[in-house]
């Protein structure tokens, strides 16, 4: 599904706050103690969260 | 219902990462900043709101009856969080931001324009952004913490799951 871009490029966003999800999201893709499944059912969760059809 | 289940969050993080495994400590610690992070970026008392409705929605009951400090809240109101739609106590950012939390928790990827725009109205394009980033981290939370709560069902020094 084709959406309209709901805010424009360059939008200036929180630094800290940008930053902090990042370091969760790089943080938390190093655990290696996630079993296969359960990663591929949050894999998906995630797509659909993002709009993600890849 | 688990042993977690009435702890304040913060203790429940501590419980199952910090104390389980320093492998998660970096996590523990990354959830820290950008909880800190999301209410120093948008406003205390409107994600106040959200979260407390977040988490009636959620079930999550140790987070619906906390209150966080500084928010400048009226505890009445937040008692009342699922009355926002007709209380005359809750404006119109207020509704608009409780409508958004309300959709994304149910069902974040059809969040229509209607309901981004009126909060856009209030927020900005920039507050936007960041109320919803903020949001994340807070559902984030509570999402984790109520899993937790049921999954881990026995006192971390009694050897839980």
């Amino acid at each position: 599904m084709e959406r309209n871009r709901r805010l424009a490029p360059g939008t200036p966003t929180d630094a800290a706050l940008r930053h902090a999800l990042g370091e969760i999201a790089a943080s938390t893709v190093r655990l290696a103690h996630v079993d296969p499944v359960t990663t591929e059912i949050v894999r998906m969760r995630c797509a659909h969260h993002h709009d993600c059809g890849t | 219902m688990g042993v977690l289940a009435a702890l304040p969050t913060d203790d429940v993080l501590d419980r199952v990462l910090s104390a389980r495994s320093a492998a998660f400590a970096d996590v523990r610690a990354d959830m820290d900043a950008a909880h800190a992070a999301a209410w120093a970026a948008t406003s205390p008392h409107l994600l106040e709101l959200c979260r407390v409705r977040i988490a009636t929605m959620l079930g999550c009951t140790a987070e619906a009856h906390s209150r966080t400090p500084g928010t400048g809240v009226d505890p009445e109101v937040l008692d009342a969080i699922a009355a926002w739609p007709s209380d005359d106590r809750f404006d119109d950012a207020a509704r608009a931001c409780l409508a958004f939390a309300e959709h994304s928790v149910i069902d974040v990827a059809s969040l229509d324009e209607h309901t981004v725009a009126a909060v856009r109205t209030h927020l900005g394009d920039a507050g936007l952004a960041d109320f919803v980033s903020a949001l994340l981290v807070i559902e984030q939370r509570i999402r984790l913490r109520t899993v937790w709560d049921r999954l881990l069902t026995a006192p971390a020094t009694g050897g839980d799951r």
